[in-house]
Parts: C-alpha cells; structure tokens; sequence
C-alpha cells in the first residue's frame, strides 16, 4: 500500500479498529517509512492532548438545581402568569390571551415583512440598504441562493443589480453596475476571476480548489485512474484550461505514484483546504452508498471507497453530476470489488 | 385540587355519579402522585431505575442524574466552552429528559438517547441570537469548577497559581479554543469519541447520522484539530 492509502488508515490503526490482516500491512509500512511514523506520532499526541483534558465539575447542587426547573412552570405558562398579573393589577384569562394574540400578530408580521423586502420588486427598491443590512452570516447560509444569483449573472449581464440584493458580497457594494462593471461580466472566458469576484476572498479560493483526483486499485491488480472533477457550477473556461494543464490522463495499469511525484502530492494537499463547506465529498460518499459502495476511510481531502465491480461504471456516472471525468479504459471482469482513492486537490 | 374538583362537579350535577368521580380520580393521584413504585438503588442498571421512575419513583431519574451530569456537563462544556451556558444546558437536557422519559422506547441505550438531548440542547444554544451576543463579551472564567482549583481564573491573580498549573490551563484553554472553533458537527463528534469516547456505533445513534458519515466527518475533523493544535499547543 502506498503513503496515501496508509494515511487512511492510521487513526483506525490507532484505535485498534483495523482487522489483523490489514494492521499487518500497516505495521510492515510504518517500519520502512518515516513519514507515516510521524504521522502515526502525531495522532497519537493529538489523542493524549484531548484525553487528558481535565473534567469539568457540576456544582454540588446540580441535581436540586435539576428539580427546581422541573417544579418551575413551563415558559408559556409563566408568560401567561405574568401578563395576567402585570404591575400588580389581575387580568381575567381572556384578556391576557387577547394580550398574547396582539403580540402574535405583531411577531408575524415582523417575521414576514423582511421575507417580502426580499421579493426582486422589494429588493430592486432597496438593493444598496439590504445589502447593507445583510452580512456575511447571510451568506453563510445561504450558498445556493449565491450559486443562482452568480449562474443568472453569467447568463444575464444586466443581472448584478439583484445579485446585489440578496446581500452577497462585501464586494458588491463598490459593484452598483456601472458600464465598465458590465463589460467585465460579460467575458468570463478571458476573465473568468473577475466574475467571482463576488464571493469572499476564502470562498472564492475555495470554489477554485475542487478538483479531485481519483486512484483505483482492486486486489493485487491495481489500477490506477485519475480524474479530474469540476464542480458542476464552476464547470467554464477556467476550469477546463486548469484540467488541459495537468498531466495528461493515464492508461490503466500506471500507479498514481509513477503519475505524481511525492512533492506534487504533498503541495496539492497544502493547497487544498477543502472546508467543511465543501460538500463535494460528502455529496460523493452518499452517491457511493447507493451504489452498495463502502467508505473505508476518509479526512479532509481524501477518500477512500470500496464499490462492487459491476457498479464502477455506475460510479462514473456519478462522478460526472459534479464535473467532468474522463473515462479509463478499465475492465472489472473478474473483479468483486474495487477499491478506489479520491483526492481534492488545488487547482491553482 | 382533584377531591375540590370532584365537589364542583358534584354540585353541578346534583350528586349524581359523585362516588364514580371520586374514584377515578383518586387513582389518577395513586398512580401519579407521591413516591411510590418500586424502591430502587444506586448499584441499579439505567433501565431498572427507569421503571422504576415510570412507575412513580421519582428517586429512580435522581440517580439517574447523579450518574450521568459528569458526562452530561462535560459534553455540554466542550460544546459550549462556557461554564454558566453548560450548566443550563445541562439542567435543561435533564429537563427534558424528565419530561421525555414515557416516549424513551429503549432502542438505544439511555446514555446514547441522553448524549442525543444534550446535543441537540447544544447544537440549538450556539445557533441562538443570545448565545452568540453574549460570546462577544470575553469570559475570564475559563477554569471555574474544575477539581484542582475552584476559583476562576484571572489574569491579574495568575501569579499565584503554580507556574506549571498555570501552563496547563493555558493549554487547555489553547486546545478548548480550538475545539469550539470547529464548525459544529465536526465539534461534536470530536467531543463524543476523543474526549468521551464514545464508540462509532453509539456516535452514529446518538447524532442520527450513519457509521460510515461518522467516521470520515470525524476524520476530517480530528486532522482539521491537528492543523490548528500543531500551532497553539
């Protein structure tokens, strides 16, 4: 087993989760490489560090703390107390629910009223002040409004005053569309930067960084596969030069490692901080469920899949809703099961 | 209340079908009230403390709580890094599982069911308005309640403290920090397995997620932890 793969599996090794035959593997590897020692090293000081945190005490009257809350009326019920009995005068029942009823309308319409400034008549109205309002946290949460808004930009130059509205960037604010700001948006294959110059500086970065890059092995046989995937909304110009510019695809039967120098991995890792946001490989690992598959293992930029045989090609086909991969000359006649490395890797 | 309410009922209807009423009612208040049911004790597992409870032993969730706040607290604490928020987190999950125990099925086991509540008490705290305003103010309370030293910490007073204690709590402190700084699925799956050490399986149970999205997502985690420790710690 190579580096990567036995990378995978050191926590597991850790933990004694590893059945004997495949801890036998990673011993024999650990003895003959530095690297994965000092990885192994690492985990095993992270573990220490976290186990010997000390225990924080409860109070010693925790549990009657415990039972003074559960005597206590609900909140409703207090809330209801405290409308009828306010500044000392009683309430009937009724009017106190009177009291609550006029709050509810006050709370929904409140509620409701930003929702509609949200309408694109609301928004084209208030673009400038509801990008003021809404901040980073918006955007935060909503990422597939941002996807939407970029695609319909693309499509539609004069479009940037609603993107604007939905409280995208920081950037957008200098961004009211000018002239010069419409030209820029409509060349997106010459300048294809710029028109994500919307997003923040990080998620900029990140969008550009998900390219993974795929190894098959399978038993004793290993084939090898790299594959370069886009994510489906970056899919332009940009993204395929990238891809043009990489090494050229393999013929089955090389190894990753006769395609990849130890030093192009290792720079490729750094450069690929892929997020927790980053769903391209969860969104992966559910897809490879439903193909029976199993993930063996997996971190924050790899992952390592078992399918059937007879589902690779399904497996493609899969892979190819995030991007575009290219297909390997690969026959799993023969074969149970294929076990296969995914990889994020930079793409700058 | 039941024996006042049976005598308005009576004299609404003129005494008639008072006894019936008044039966009924009063095994209602057998069934509910008072400490009855079974008598139960500390060496007892959780689901025989929990019949008991169900059958109105009242005594029976108290021991439940004395065997699980440490847990309960401390998951809450790491989660939250705040020891005031824990401790209502922590009262609050017991709340509810006070309030909850009739539907508990026993699926799971109840420290997986419990570890599930506290999450989800957790989880809805950092994502509420209040919680992060009141993050904005700075804590300087970052050791209260530990078993070594039961005064807060303070800066201006660290002098006193043993220089390697002092060393310690810095590091905790360096390693809590970037604990919390984990987005929140990663945050906790790390707390349950690397501090609590709870198993994949009880991890998968208690957060409604499959084994396999447990441990990649725990990975991912654990060497994001490692990044951020190798530079703090």
């Amino acid at each position: 087993m190579k580096c990567a793969e036995i990378r995978l599996l050191l926590e597991d090794y850790e933990d004694g989760l590893l059945d004997e035959r495949t801890a036998a593997l990673v011993e024999e590897h650990l003895a003959a490489c530095e690297a994965c020692s000092a990885e192994l090293e690492e985990i095993r000081t992270y573990k220490k560090e976290l186990l010997s945190l000390e225990r924080v005490k409860p109070p010693d009257d925790f549990l009657q703390r415990v039972r003074e809350r559960i005597e206590r009326p609900p909140g409703w019920k207090r809330f209801l107390g405290i409308l009828s009995g306010a500044g000392g005068v009683r309430m009937p029942l009724q009017l106190a629910g009177f009291a609550v009823a006029a709050i509810a309308v006050v709370f929904v319409f409140n509620v409701i009223r930003p929702d509609m400034q949200k309408r694109p008549g609301a928004l084209r109205k208030d673009a400038v002040t509801e990008k003021r309002m809404e901040g980073p946290a918006e955007k935060a949460v909503r990422p597939e409004v941002r996807e939407k808004d970029e695609a319909e930009a693309e499509a539609t130059p004069g479009a940037d005053l609603e993107k604007s509205g939905t409280g995208i960037p920081e950037k957008a604010e200098a961004e009211v569309p000018t002239e010069a700001h419409r030209k820029e948006e409509t060349v997106p294959a010459e300048e294809p930067v710029k028109a994500e110059a919307v997003f923040p500086p990080e998620e900029t970065e990140r969008k550009m960084e998900s390219a993974p890059v795929l190894q098959t092995a399978a038993g004793s046989e290993v084939l090898t596969v790299m594959l370069a995937v886009y994510p489906a909304a970056r899919e332009g110009e940009a993204g395929r030069a990238d891809f043009r510019a990489r090494k050229s695809l393999p013929v089955s039967g090389d190894r990753v490692s006769d395609l990849c120098t130890n030093d192009e991995r290792d720079e490729s890792e750094e450069m690929s901080p892929a997020g927790p946001e980053d769903d391209t490989l969860d969104a992966i690992e559910y897809g490879v469920r439903d193909l029976s598959g199993t993930v063996l293992s997996s971190d924050e930029n790899r992952m390592l899949i078992e399918v059937p045989a007879d589902r690779v090609g399904d497996l493609f086909a899969l892979l190819e809703k995030y991007g575009k991969t290219s297909k390997p000359d690969f026959d799993p006649m023969g074969l149970e099961k294929v076990r296969i490395s995914i990889m994020l890797v930079g793409r700058e | 209340m039941y024996p006042q309410s049976g005598l308005l009922y009576v004299k609404s209807i003129r005494g008639r079908r008072f006894l019936l009423l008044f039966a009924v009612l009063s095994c209602l208040r057998g069934r509910n009230g008072g400490k009855t049911g079974p008598p139960v004790s500390e060496s007892q597992e959780d689901p025989d403390l929990i019949a008991a409870f169900l059958s109105g032993n009242e005594r029976g969730f108290d021991l439940l709580v004395l065997r699980y706040q440490d847990r309960v607290f401390n998951v809450c604490y790491r989660l939250l890094g705040d020891y005031e928020e824990s401790l209502d987190a922590a009262q609050d999950t017991f709340v509810k599982v006070f309030r909850g125990l009739k539907k508990f099925r026993g699926d799971a086991g109840f420290s997986t069911w419990l570890y599930r509540i506290a999450v989800n008490t957790c989880k809805s705290r950092l994502s509420s308005v209040q919680f992060r305003l009141s993050k904005r103010a700075l804590s300087l309370e970052g050791g209260r309640g530990t078993e070594d030293c039961g005064a807060p910490l303070e800066v201006e007073n660290g002098s006193f403290l043993p220089e390697r204690m002092l060393e310690r709590r810095e590091r905790e402190e360096a390693v809590q920090h970037a604990i919390s700084a984990l987005p929140g699925d990663w945050k906790t799956l790390v707390v349950l397995r690397d501090i609590e050490g709870l198993s994949y399986e009880e991890i998968a149970s208690a957060t409604g997620k499959n084994i396999g999205t447990v441990k990649s997502k725990l990975s991912r985690a654990r060497r994001k932890l490692r990044e951020k420790l190798k530079d703090k710690v």
